[in-house]
């Protein structure tokens, strides 16, 4: 097959036709951002508040600028800004109930768990409350909860007289009857239910979570947090550059791991974060090598009475980098699929990598005692 | 394990161009891969990969997603067909970062053979075989 002269013709856009609805969000989400100063992300499962944020003198994003990033993302919305005054339809409605006119029925409510109520005893704060929802019942008047129990069964231990509600009520006109009312009422506690319990709910992320808990200053996540800065890495909820972490749950996985002879937390996290920048300085953190190298060192020290010293991280870093491996991501997909070949299956992750990472050294390295292995497989 | 090889396209009959397209393809299924861009433009012209490297899977799709995240400004849109083509750039800064991630991220890609470079119909099969052997 011979090239032809299309070569030397000059290649003229084609894609004039009619636009896509991708690059119909991609340019509504680039004029959005270029009101903005600093950019920041936006994705169809998060837009990056905190980094937007940085564009407001005060630190507060107004209402408005949210919604305007959500409509560049999902379009314009159904209903114009500010065109509905809700309080004009009269759902809900707002009381403090005596808690002697509250009740439950079961057809909308799931049972209720005294452990849970004992775990949100522990943390309750009065003016942390949210309010629970009800609709009140046209037959006994009573207000049936179909969210909130439980903050209902706290607040009745803890004393108090009376309920914040929102309840909604049913319609009794010349179309419904009192039996058909209270029909459709239940029905709507249901769905509500359902959909505030399950189908709406969306669980707070460990990111989300741990930058929270750093951002309002709770000692463990404050401490996990300096740990991560004194390493030169970052806590990010996808991790993408060199020094990122991305794995919540590991990263504290390794901080609670104890050193028996002080008591002291944190320790092996530190090791871990320094040894995996120092081997990999242009890599994002791996969460299963992080956790996996701090359970070594704990492990290690545990046995031997030692605390590995830097000469080891140096040396096994050069085994996993240059004689074996290369970046961190192969080590760990490697040392799973050795453990796989090897059983089987696959067991736990730190327990297959920490095993690995061992056996490897102890194959490989020559100056160091380490702890024995959790499971024992041929390894590299 | 499977290898792979990660490649580097130009837009087809574009002289001096500046817009690359980065995509990988397991060993076995390079001629196919080659075959569905040959299919694209037919006779007038013939698709090849420019560069190409050959590593082990999990190296190979690491630095297909390094590239895309160091390029992504120059990415144009995330649209199907559009995603993968990085636009408005001299083909060395492509190189020249695909080069780091060997030396600086430890991530193991072997420079493809001369004889084979750049990889077309007319030679993708001896590559194959080259590297049935070589392996």
């Amino acid at each position: 097959m011979a090239k032809s002269n299309v070569m030397a013709l000059a290649v003229v856009p084609t894609m004039k036709t009619k636009v896509s609805k991708t690059k119909q969000k991609e340019q509504r989400i680039k004029n959005f951002l270029n009101n903005y100063a600093i950019s920041f992300d936006m994705e169809d499962a998060y837009i990056d508040l905190r980094t937007m944020a940085q564009n407001y003198p005060t630190g507060i994003i107004p209402s408005k600028d949210i919604t305007d990033g959500i409509n560049a993302v999902l379009g314009a919305p159904s209903m114009p800004r500010l065109s509905v005054d809700p309080r004009k339809l009269n759902i809900p409605e707002f009381a403090w109930i005596a808690m002697d006119d509250i009740g439950i029925n079961p057809i909308f409510q799931r049972d209720i768990a005294p452990n849970h109520v004992a775990k949100i005893e522990v943390i309750f704060q009065a003016d942390m409350i949210i309010v629970p929802c009800a609709i009140k019942d046209p037959v006994t008047g009573k207000f049936l909860l179909w969210d909130g129990n439980h903050t209902r069964q706290v607040c009745e231990r803890m004393g108090w007289t009376h309920l914040p509600v929102w309840f909604t009520e049913a319609v009794i006109d010349d179309e419904h009857s009192l039996e058909e009312a209270t029909k459709i009422l239940i029905l709507k506690a249901g769905k509500s239910f359902l959909t505030i319990n399950k189908t709406g709910k969306r669980p707070c992320g460990n990111y989300d979570a741990h930058m929270i808990s750093v951002e309002c200053g709770d000692n463990e996540a404050v401490t996990v947090q300096r740990i991560v800065d004194a390493n030169n890495c970052q806590v990010k909820r996808a991790s993408t550059k060199e020094g990122d972490i991305s794995h919540i749950e590991h990263l504290y996985g390794a901080y609670d791991l104890v050193q028996a002879s002080s008591g002291i937390k944190g320790i092996y996290l530190s090791r871990s974060l320094k040894f995996h920048r120092d081997t990999w300085p242009k890599e994002e953190v791996r969460g299963i090598m992080m956790l996996a190298m701090a359970r070594l060192y704990q492990q290690t020290e545990m046995q031997t009475g030692k605390l590995l010293p830097p000469a080891f991280d140096t040396e096994f870093g050069d085994i996993l980098k240059k004689k074996l491996y290369g970046q961190s991501e192969k080590v760990h997909i490697r040392l799973k699929e050795q453990f796989e070949s090897h059983f089987g299956s696959l067991g736990a992750h730190p327990v297959v990598v920490t095993s690995g990472l061992v056996l490897t050294y102890l194959k490989h390295g020559t100056k160091f005692k380490l702890a024995q292995p959790e499971a024992t497989y041929p390894v590299k | 394990m499977r290898y792979y090889i990660l490649y580097l396209r130009k837009c087809p009959g574009v002289k001096n161009p500046r817009h690359f397209k980065i995509g990988i393809a397991a060993l076995d299924k390079v001629r196919t891969r080659l075959a569905s861009y040959q299919n694209a433009v037919g006779p007038v012209y013939l698709e090849e990969f420019m560069y190409f490297w050959i590593g082990e899977d999990v190296d190979v799709k690491e630095a297909e997603k390094k590239v895309k995240l160091n390029f992504k400004s120059k990415i144009s849109s995330a649209e199907a067909g559009l995603s993968e083509w990085i636009c408005e750039i001299d083909k060395q800064e492509i190189l020249d970062y695909i080069e780091e991630l060997k030396t600086e991220h430890f991530i193991k890609l072997e420079d493809s053979p001369a004889e084979f470079t750049p990889m077309s119909m007319n030679n993708c099969q001896d590559f194959s075989e080259w590297f049935e052997e070589t392996i």
